[in-house]
């Protein structure tokens, strides 16, 4: 309790925590009135807080209670996006309680009326789970950073002193010899290059020799972690004005393979979900709805009440997770880890051999036709591929021109009409054949459905069987379910199926299930979303400004690219030499591939970086395998990586190693829109926006400082386009400036109030009084016209903007549709090639053994009987990746994480519950308690993420010549990441996903060793 | 009050038939005679003449319905409960024992939300030497946190391990379903969170109330019945392993709650290992 009193008032000193004392408080910082105890401040109702609602015992009405402000926004303590309520003490100006938004579809099935008033509400709470309740101590952790903090040991020394927000900005910005004043011999004397330095090469070519790598300014790198919506593209409107492609988020250690394979199948779209409320039969596969996915509390009510009703659904996954299976109507199906493609595959066998898939919906080979036949959606099911070998278009679809057709409009696919017998432009054929091979205009092809009934039949069923660990009957009963119901069942995956180096491959198998029963559009089959209010156009562009353009050249992670086209490829060619391998993997069809940030910078490949900006991103902890001393070395020498600076809210345990700390906003003090996810079938969009005023300290002229603060101000210093006097233009050509984030922001809350011509009603004076908007918009009035205020401010009380809940189903079909072509062969991906092995992918579903970059299965690389077993993470409803460890409620409820495995693992290794183990992996080896489980297949180990860390308050660290003490609850548990497997061929890389672009977070090779 | 039916403690089978009979029965007979009261407490308390907050609200009876079928495991209304009640460290006054069940492959997890069932016949107002503690008329079992004196005895005589001493207050403490929020028409804050609809708040005095429909129509149970306590706390689905004593394997925390959480000199009671090796082995 002591040390507590310590630290928080030396954090105070520090400029940690700097704004509050931190939510101890409430529990630590009493004063006792008598031996007996703190005299509570009621004597029923003891220390529950006041309830921000007081009944009128005469009316039955509610009126809020005028101590307390009730706020709409939206949550990050995962990714779900869930409404928020919260209630603010008007007196402290602190948060007392989050509850869920009752408007916010996230939040209750049966969401309010966007006109409803909120002291209508009163009893119709929106829901929220256990993280977004403990919000508030992400808020008020003690180990907030709020002030600019700089190193004055070398990096990773956690020697830090707080500096002013202009010395901040001026050292970064012009750079020199900004370490003089520090103790590091490495950088005492280095001449730092400052963003004003980079950006006066911006005409200078990165590579003279190279000129497809764009200019010098690419070699500022900014690597984000969690950074969404309008934050995002913040964020991409700094880096166009600056002139870097390099500009990212942490997708690739997320689940990358599995947006990349769903835009395969649908194209321009990411994510498509069930509809559970409505499904007779749901499998979910490597996810398990109720503790995590998008959104998870969502998923968890739908799949609930699907449970109460008696709806069928199936986990499959090798672990039994929390929430998911539970009651008569769920089963957990066991499957070997990676190994979802190989079920999958087996289950399209079986149907299609026993006919069992929808052949007349397939047979559309257009949307007119299809809808002309009363379905919803049409494919490229009867497309024709050219399988000629050795022809110049091997793997393309045939074009018209090839198969001898009249060029007319429309698309350029051929079919062979199913009535006709002979080639069709599929523009405008009415039914096609759907089992095709042959030979057009002298060229062999083959239908889509033909290639993947093809790929389907390399295995029998009691092969697949014997990759995946589920018998041949139950992948036949599993199909036979799954095509029993009609339109009414759905499969739905997430990343325990992506997460390997065949993620892309397991995808895209479990895509064509629900493509084979011709489930979207239908109630109870798969939804593609309601979509959002968008948000960057309308009154004002937000995407464009007098000057502003996009930033050209190979991003330094060589994502998006073809390595085929680069002047490397072309120079080695012309030498006569073998173009392959690469140096490093390109990664033609994905984005976000964030593993391969730091390893390319170091090795220079394709080109340097000057300039690291570290937003809300840890790489040593999350990157599987990055977290080691050989990759902490290399970018803690100043050569590497002359300059970096980490947006974060505490000292992370990747932060810890940067040159500055930029005081970051919590999601509670910050902005951003975002559209709602596709499981609520619904359009909207949710408006996080800052409900208390941020924590952190403020420029001279009153600006808090956040990300968003940082980059106007170097923007403003180097005279960026797109920033300052006239940035943002409006509908009537008017340029508006952007000089704080309001600025932005509230010119996007602005288009979501008036979008599509039908603008939201004003808002009614009680619910600003409920709010306290009233000061609020008195705070940004000149942000925006008097006019636009109450719509605006209408939006933000209601924490967004959503559709009424009944516009989810129009009748049998789901009341938004995708139209776009569904497609069962990714022609891109089959005509591209690895750049290590210079091998084409595949270009249809099928099982693919996990392999490494090279080529080199795993099973060879890591022989079982050396490594026996395999580590898989996860990351349940109590936990968020990297962060939560300061939500001390959630850590009450789970301290600490174990090795946990199946008793029968336990007994072949001689351990018993609670033993301490050692972990062993290729790469290291860390101590962990084991805990012993029925529901965790035999021969593999789980953890969940987020304990174990060394930074984010789990280490002591010196500020200002001060020791600031850890919480040492924040370094209990494991951590395996760091020692998680890496590709043996390419320096520091995961293994991973070389379509997909995923990290894979599911093949580590591991063995146990009593400690 | 008519005591319980003594063969349903034996059987599960006749007490799930007999609860909504029998169980629920018990609740109007008991209505009708007038409550459970602490002669001392009621007259500590006079002075507040007809508070709410001590009297409760005539003519309701509060219970809660659990359904199990809803229950996800997510240990949000833990959570809300503690930031509503302002509970200490490794203290609760809710919770939810989250434990597997079976054997692999056919293992499944089952959660047991748990609270103070504000039961008919609550054995712990009782015990209580200093009147501290009392039924109000709507059934909510409240303690006086000026009176308690802290002996603890009403901690022990609860059979379902729902009181516990509060370490800053130094009183008894337990659930009391959010009375400062069902006292302004409010939800209990577990109520109000819970993301799968499990729990339910509801007046068995109503016979409009959709819970106490569902008390009366549909097959629910009780924690260890056998105690003659009588909850006013219901579960659906409550199956034998979990009704009695909580049997399966904890997946989440350690058997004993207050193992989590931080001592009462604010260190946390789990130590962290902190030994790793980086080198490849």
């Amino acid at each position: 309790m002591k040390t507590r009193r310590n630290f928080l008032k030396l954090c105070a000193a520090a400029g940690i925590g700097g704004g509050a004392a931190g939510y101890y408080d409430v529990l630590f910082h009493m004063i006792p009135f008598n031996d007996r105890g703190e005299k509570a401040p009621h004597p029923v109702y003891g220390r529950s807080d006041a309830p921000e609602w007081l009944l009128d015992r005469s009316t039955g009405e509610h009126r809020p209670n005028p101590d307390f402000a009730l706020r709409h926004t939206v949550d990050l303590q995962c990714h779900s996006e869930c409404g928020l309520r919260v209630k603010i003490d008007k007196k402290s100006g602190r948060i007392a309680r989050i509850i869920g938004n009752p408007y916010q579809a996230n939040c209750r099935s049966d969401y309010l009326d966007y006109k409803m008033p909120i002291a209508k509400t009163a009893r119709l709470p929106g829901t929220v789970c256990a993280r977004g309740n403990t919000g508030l101590q992400t808020v008020y952790d003690p180990y907030r950073v709020t002030v600019p903090l700089k190193r004055t040991g070398p990096r990773g020394a956690n020697k830090w002193k707080p500096i002013s927000w202009e010395q901040f900005i001026k050292e970064v910005v012009e750079g020199g010899r900004i370490f003089a004043d520090t103790d590091d011999p490495a950088s005492k004397e280095l001449e730092v290059l400052g963003f004003r330095g980079l950006y006066e090469k911006r005409n200078e070519p990165m590579d003279p020799e190279a000129p497809e790598m764009g200019r010098r300014t690419n070699g500022l790198v900014i690597q984000g972690g969690r950074i969404k919506g309008t934050r995002r593209k913040f964020q991409t409107r700094f880096a166009n004005a600056f002139g870097t492609v390099n500009e990212f988020e942490h997708t690739n250690v997320c689940e990358v393979s599995h947006h990349i394979a769903t835009d395969a199948v649908y194209p321009h779209k990411h994510a498509v979900k069930p509809d559970i409320r409505s499904a007779e039969f749901v499998m979910f596969w490597g996810t398990s709805p109720g503790d995590a996915n998008f959104p998870m509390q969502t998923m968890a009510k739908y799949t609930a009440e699907a449970r109460a009703r008696g709806t069928r659904y199936v986990v499959v996954d090798p672990v039994l997770h929390r929430g998911g299976v539970g009651g008569d109507s769920a089963e957990w199906v066991s499957i070997r880890p990676g190994t979802d493609g190989a079920l999958a595959m087996g289950m399209i066998r079986w149907m299609i051999e026993n006919g069992r898939y929808n052949a007349d919906y397939l047979s559309y080979p257009n949307q007119r036709a299809a809808e002309a036949a009363g379905e919803l959606s049409h494919t490229d099911a009867s497309f024709l591929v050219i399988v000629e070998p050795g022809h110049e278009r091997e793997g393309a679809y045939l074009s018209p021109a090839e198969a001898g057709l009249a060029v007319g409009e429309g698309e350029g696919h051929v079919v062979i009409g199913a009535d006709s017998g002979r080639p069709e432009p599929a523009a405008e054929a009415g039914k096609a054949r759907l089992d095709h091979a042959g030979t057009v205009n002298g060229i062999r092809v083959k239908s889509a459905f033909r290639l993947l009934r093809e790929s389907a039949n390399r295995h029998s069923l009691e092969e697949y069987a014997a990759i995946c660990g589920v018998a041949a009957e139950k992948i036949a009963d599993l199909a036979r379910e799954f095509t029993s119901h009609g339109r009414k069942a759905a499969s739905e995956f997430y990343r325990g199926v992506v997460k390997h180096p065949n993620g892309f491959y397991n995808g895209f198998a479990l895509h064509m299930l629900n493509v084979l029963i011709g489930n979207l559009n239908w109630k109870g089959g798969i939804s593609a979303g309601g979509g959002s209010y968008g948000g960057m156009t309308g009154i004002y562009d937000l995407n464009s400004a007098p000057g502003l353009s996009k930033a050209k050249g190979i991003k330094i992670n060589r994502e998006g690219a073809h390595y085929e086209s680069s002047t490397e490829y072309r120079k080695k060619v012309a030498a006569g030499e073998d173009p392959y391998p690469a140096r490093r993997p390109w990664f033609p069809h994905t984005f976000n591939v964030y593993s391969e940030l730091l390893p390319s910078i170091i090795e220079g490949y394709p080109y340097k970086a000057d300039i690291l900006i570290w937003h809300m991103a840890t790489p040593f902890y999350s990157v599987p395998g990055q977290g080691n001393e050989e990759l902490i070395e290399k970018v803690k020498d100043p050569n590497n990586i002359p300059l970096i600076i980490a947006s974060d809210i505490v000292i992370g345990d990747t932060s810890m190693y940067a040159d500055y700390i930029l005081p970051d906003t919590t999601f509670m003090e910050r902005w951003v829109h975002i559209g709602l996810h596709e499981t609520t079938l619904v359009k909207g969009t949710s408006v996080r926006w800052p409900v208390i005023e941020p924590l952190t300290g403020k420029t001279a002229d009153g600006r808090h400082f956040s990300y968003e603060t940082f980059l106007i101000d170097v923007a403003e210093a180097l005279g960026l386009p797109g920033f300052g006097k006239e940035a943002i233009p409006d509908r009537n050509g008017r340029l508006w400036p952007l000089h704080s984030r309001e600025d932005y922001f509230l010119k996007i809350t602005a288009n979501v109030a008036y979008a599509d011509g039908d603008p939201v009603p004003d808002v009614a004076e009680e619910d600003m009084q409920i709010c306290d908007l009233a000061a609020f918009r008195k705070e940004f009035e000149d942000s925006l016209p008097a006019d636009q205020w109450p719509k605006v401010l209408q939006v933000l009380a209601r924490g967004g903007r959503f559709e009424p809940a009944e516009n989810a189903w129009d009748g049998e079909r789901l009341g938004h549709r995708y139209t776009k072509r569904l497609r069962i062969y990714a022609e891109e991906v089959a005509l591209s090639r690895n750049a290590i092995t210079g091998k084409r992918f595949p270009g249809t579903p099928m099982w693919l053994e996990p392999a490494t970059i090279a080529g080199t299965p795993l099973a060879e690389l890591d022989p079982k009987d050396k490594w026996p077993l395999k580590i898989l993470t996860y990351k349940g409803s109590l936990q968020t990746h990297s962060r939560l460890s300061s939500n001390t409620i959630l850590r009450e409820i789970q301290p600490e994480n174990w090795i946990e495995i199946n008793v029968r693992t336990a007994a072949e290794f001689g351990l018993k519950d609670g033993d301490l183990v050692w972990v062993e992996t290729p790469h290291g080896r860390r101590k962990g308690r084991v805990k012993l489980r029925e529901g965790v297949l035999p021969g593999v180990i789980t953890f969940s993420v987020g304990y174990g860390h060394w930074g984010y308050g789990a280490s002591a660290v010196d500020i200002g010549g001060k020791r600031v003490l850890p919480d040492r609850i924040r370094s209990a548990g494991i951590h395996l990441n760091p020692i998680m497997r890496r590709d043996p061929d390419v320096w520091q890389m995961p293994l991973i996903d070389p379509v997909g672009g995923s990290a894979t977070f599911f093949e580590t090779p591991a063995r146990l060793q009593h400690a | 009050m008519k005591s319980p039916d003594k063969s349903t403690i034996s059987s599960r089978r006749k007490f799930l038939m007999g609860a909504g009979a029998a169980g629920i029965g018990a609740v109007a007979a008991g209505k009708a005679q007038g409550k459970t009261t602490n002669d001392a407490a009621a007259k500590g308390r006079t002075a507040e003449g007809r508070d709410t907050a001590y009297h409760g609200q005539a003519g309701k009876r509060w219970v809660m319905l659990i359904d199990l079928r809803k229950c996800v495991g997510c240990q949000a209304c833990t959570v809300a409960c503690k930031i509503e009640n302002n509970i200490p460290d490794g203290r609760f006054r809710t919770w939810v024992p989250d434990v597997e069940i079976g054997t692999f492959p056919n293992a499944r997890r089952a959660f047991l939300p748990r609270l103070c069932n504000h039961c008919e016949r609550p054995s712990c107002v009782e015990v209580c030497p200093a009147g501290a503690t009392w039924q109000r008329a709507d059934g909510v079992v409240e303690i006086d946190y000026d009176t308690c004196w802290g002996c603890g005895s009403c901690v022990d005589a609860c059979p379902y391990d729902a009181r516990f001493m509060n370490p800053v207050t130094q009183t008894a403490d337990k659930c009391t379903f959010c009375s400062q929020r069902i006292d302004q028409g409010l939800l209990p804050a577990c109520v109000e969170t819970c993301i799968g609809g499990a729990r339910q708040f509801g007046d068995l005095n109503d016979p409009n109330d959709p819970v106490a429909r569902t008390i009366r129509t549909h097959p629910v149970q009780v924690l260890k019945p056998e105690t003659g306590n009588e909850p006013r706390v219901f579960y659906i689905g409550l199956t034998h392993e979990l009704q009695n004593n909580l049997q399966g394997k904890p997946t989440l925390w350690s058997e004993d709650r207050e193992a989590a959480g931080k001592g009462d000199d604010g260190t946390w009671k789990i130590e962290p290992l902190v030994e790793m090796e980086g080198a490849d082995v």
